[in-house]
C-alpha cells in the first residue's frame, strides 16, 4: 500500500501527519521523505543515519576535440541549456534537463553523459516499541541546485513494487507543481493536509486541481481544525453543516462537500500540540486522543484503497 | 529601487502574514507574490481592476495518430517515462460495450445505422493499440519527435498558467496562477519579476516587496534573483529551524544580506534560537487575530492598527539594514 502525504499550502502538518499516520500503522513502514528541499521527518525519528547514498543524474559533457561547432544541440535543446560561443557551444547544467536529445543529435559524437551529483539519500531506522520497524529514506538536495523532481524520482525508484503487505507512506513537498507531482504520482492513495482559512483553502482548490487528472483516490484531512473538542465525530459535523450551511458559504467543508472529496479527519488546534510537535514529538505516540483519530484515518484509506482494487 | 523578500525555508511560518502587516509602512512600493504554486496575497489585499496574461511556457508534444505506425519509438527514448502503451483490451471491453448499448437504441428506428456503428467501433479500437503522451508529465524536450520515422510527433507550446497585475490599496501587486502540476515554476517567477520591474521602472517605486515561495529549490532560486535583502520568517520549532539553517546556507552562498524574524515565538519560550541577536529583526507572539483577519480577508494591521506597534521596529530595522 503506497501513500502519499500533501498539500498545497506548506506547514500544514504534513510531517505531522505522516509521523502520526506511522504510528498507527500495525506493520513496518517505510517512510519516503521526498521534501527534498527541506527535509524533516528525521528531525522526529531521532535515530542517527545508518547510511548514505549520493544521487546522480546524468548530464552532457562536450568532447571539445571532437566538437566542429555545428550548433545542431543548441539549435535542438528545448530548455536553452545550451549556448553558441564562438569556438565550442556552453552547456549549462541548472538549465539541463537530461533529456539526451543533444546526445542523439550531435552529428560527430561529440557529446557523451556523466554522472552529476543533486543530493543525497539517508537511511534511518527505529525500532518501536512493538516489533515493527520504520525505516525512513530521507532525500536531501544539495544546496544551490534546483533540480528538485528528479531527485524524488530516483529516490521513489527502489521502492515502488514493495510486496503486498508493507506500507510505503511518501511526505511530498508542499506547492502544486512538478515535484509535488513527481511524489505523488503511481501512488495508491493521496492525503492532502490542509487548514480552515482562506490560504488553506485557496491552495487546496491549487493541489486537487493538480492530482485530479491522475485518477488516484484522495481525501483531505483537516489540521488546526477551530473544534473544541479533541475528539471528533462525524455526525456531529454533518449536523453543524445542515444547520450552518449559509454561514459555511465558501468555506473548506463545504468546497469538500461540494466536489465529493472525502474528508478522512480532523484535529484540533491546540498549543500543546504545536509545542509538542516544536519539541518533536510524534503526536499520536503521545496523546490517545491523536492516535484514535489517526487509526481510523487509516482504516479509511485502507477502504478507499480496497474499492479502488476491485 | 530596494527589493526585499519575505522568505522561510519552511511553509507556513508566516511569509504572507508577516509581509501584509509591514506593507503599509514602505512608501512608494510594487507587491509581488512568488509563491507561484500556491499564491496567497491576493487573498489579503482585496486586488481590483486585475489584468490577466497568459502564461506559455515549455512545450508538449503531440502524437497524430494517422500518420503514427505504433513502433513505440518514442516511449523507448523518452527520459521522463510521459508515454505509456495503452492497454487496448480494457478499452476493447468498453468500446464494444458502448456500440453494443448504442445499437440497442438505434434498433429500433434505423437498421442502416447499425452496420456503421460497428465499423466505427472496430476502427477506433484499431487506433486503440496506441501509444499516449501524458501531456502534464512530458517536459516537451523533443527527444521523441526526433527519433520517429513516421515524423508523426510535433512539439506545440504549453498553457502553464496565468498572471495578473492588479490595484490594490497598498500600490500595484503582480501575481500568478501556476496550472497544477507543470513544471516552470522558476519561468514564472522570472517572468513575473519581470513584469514588476517593468511597473516598477515606469512609476519610479522606492521598494519591491516580494512574497517568497517555500523550500530552497527552483522558484526560491528565480526569485532570489537581484533581491537586496531577506527577510527569514520563522518559527521556534525544529522543523522551521533546521528548515532555515539550509536556506541561510543558500544566502551565504549567494552572499544576500538577511535579518530573521521569529514569529509565534511564545509557543516554545523553552526553544533557544541559534541565531544570533545582530541577525534578529524581531519576535512576534502567536497571535489568535492572524486567523479571524485572514478569514475576513484583511491584513492584521486592517483588522486592528493595534498591531502596527508590534509590526513598525521591524520596519525600521528592515530600512536600517538596506540603507
Amino acid at each position: 500500500m503506497k501513500i502519499a502525504v500533501a498539500s498545497g499550502k506548506g506547514g500544514t502538518g504534513k510531517t505531522t501527519f505522516v509521523l502520526s499516520l506511522s504510528q498507527v500503522i500495525e506493520k513496518n513502514v517505510i517512510i519516503l521523505d521526498c521534501d527534498v528541499e527541506e527535509p524533516n521527518l528525521h528531525l522526529f525519528l531521532k535515530q542517527h543515519p545508518l547510511s548514505e547514498k549520493v544521487i546522480k543524474i546524468k548530464k552532457p559533457v562536450i568532447n571539445e576535440s571532437l566538437c566542429v561547432n555545428c550548433g545542431l544541440c543548441s539549435k535542438h535543446c528545448q530548455f536553452n541549456a545550451i549556448i553558441n560561443l564562438p569556438k565550442y557551444p556552453l552547456i549549462s547544467n541548472e538549465l539541463c534537463h537530461s533529456c539526451g536529445v543533444c546526445e542523439f543529435i550531435c552529428p560527430q559524437n561529440a557529446i557523451s553523459e556523466v554522472d552529476y551529483q543533486i543530493g543525497k539519500k539517508v537511511f534511518y531506522r527505529k525500532t518501536g516499541d512493538t516489533l515493527k520497524e520504520i525505516s525512513l529514506i530521507s532525500g536531501v538536495l544539495d544546496i544551490g541546485q534546483i533540480m528538485a523532481a528528479p531527485l524524488i524520482n530516483q529516490i521513489k525508484q527502489d521502492y515502488m513494487n514493495l510486496p503486498k503487505n508493507d506500507v510505503l507512506i511518501i511526505d511530498s513537498p508542499p506547492g502544486a507543481s512538478c515535484s509535488m507531482f513527481e511524489a505523488i504520482k503511481d501512488m495508491d492513495y493521496i492525503v492532502l493536509v490542509t487548514e480552515p482559512t482562506p490560504f488553506g483553502l485557496h491552495d487546496l482548490k491549487m493541489a486537487v486541481n493538480a492530482i485530479k487528472n491522475t485518477d488516484i483516490p484522495y481525501g483531505v484531512f483537516i489540521n488546526k481544525a477551530d473544534i473544541d473538542k479533541k475528539e471528533f465525530s462525524l455526525d456531529d459535523f454533518c449536523n453543524r453543516q445542515k444547520n450552518e450551511d449559509s454561514l459555511l458559504k465558501n468555506s473548506l467543508e463545504k468546497y469538500c462537500k461540494d466536489n465529493n472529496i472525502k474528508i478522512l479527519g480532523q484535529l484540533a488546534f491546540e498549543k500543546e500540540y504545536a509545542k509538542a510537535c516544536a519539541t518533536g514529538i510524534i503526536l499520536s505516540q503521545e496523546y490517545n486522543e491523536v492516535f484514535n483519530i489517526f487509526n481510523n484515518v487509516y482504516t479509511q484509506i485502507k477502504q478507499a484503497i480496497f474499492e479502488t482494487g476491485e | 529601487m530596494k527589493k526585499i523578500i519575505f522568505l522561510s525555508g519552511k511553509g507556513g511560518t508566516g511569509k504572507t502574514s508577516v509581509m501584509s502587516c509591514l506593507i503599509d509602512f514602505f512608501n512608494n512600493k510594487v507587491m509581488i507574490d512568488c509563491d507561484v504554486d500556491a499564491a496567497n496575497m491576493h487573498l489579503l489585499l482585496n486586488p481590483q481592476n486585475s489584468e490577466e496574461f497568459e502564461f506559455f511556457a515549455g512545450k508538449t508534444a503531440v502524437i497524430d495518430y494517422n500518420k503514427c505506425s505504433t513502433c513505440g519509438k518514442c516511449m523507448e527514448v523518452c527520459r521522463f517515462d510521459s508515454i505509456k502503451l495503452i492497454n487496448n483490451n480494457l478499452i476493447k471491453n468498453e468500446v464494444v460495450r458502448a456500440s453494443s448499448f448504442h445499437d440497442k437504441n438505434t434498433k429500433s428506428q434505423d437498421t442502416n445505422n447499425l452496420s456503421s456503428n460497428k465499423q466505427d467501433a472496430c476502427r477506433t479500437f484499431n487506433n486503440l493499440n496506441r501509444y499516449e503522451i501524458k501531456e502534464f508529465i512530458c517536459e516537451g524536450c523533443s527527444y521523441c519527435e526526433l527519433v520517429c520515422p513516421e515524423k508523426a510527433i510535433s512539439l506545440k507550446d504549453r498553457l502553464a498558467g496565468h498572471y495578473y497585475t492588479s490595484d490594490t490599496k497598498y500600490g500595484t501587486l503582480v501575481h500568478a496562477e501556476l496550472d497544477g502540476g507543470v513544471e516552470n515554476s522558476g519561468k514564472l517567477v522570472s517572468k513575473i519579476k519581470q513584469v514588476a520591474q517593468e511597473i516598477a521602472d515606469s512609476k519610479q517605486n522606492e521598494f519591491m516587496l516580494i512574497d517568497g515561495p517555500p523550500g530552497i529549490g527552483c522558484p526560491v532560486i528565480a526569485s532570489l534573483n537581484t533581491v537586496d535583502y531577506v527577510v527569514l520568517v520563522t518559527e521556534p520549532a525544529l522543523p522551521a529551524q533546521s528548515d532555515m539553517q539550509r536556506l541561510i546556507k543558500l544566502l551565504e552562498k549567494l552572499k544576500i544580506k538577511y535579518g530573521v524574524v521569529i514569529n509565534k515565538y511564545d509557543l516554545n519560550n523553552d526553544y533557544v534560537s541559534s541565531i544570533s541577536e545582530e541577525f534578529i529583526l524581531g519576535k512576534i507572539p502567536f497571535i489568535k487575530d492572524f486567523k479571524e483577519s485572514i478569514s475576513q480577508q484583511k491584513t492584521l494591521t486592517e483588522f486592528n492598527p493595534k498591531y502596527n506597534n508590534t509590526f513598525k521596529p521591524i520596519f525600521e530595522k528592515i530600512i536600517n539594514e538596506t540603507n
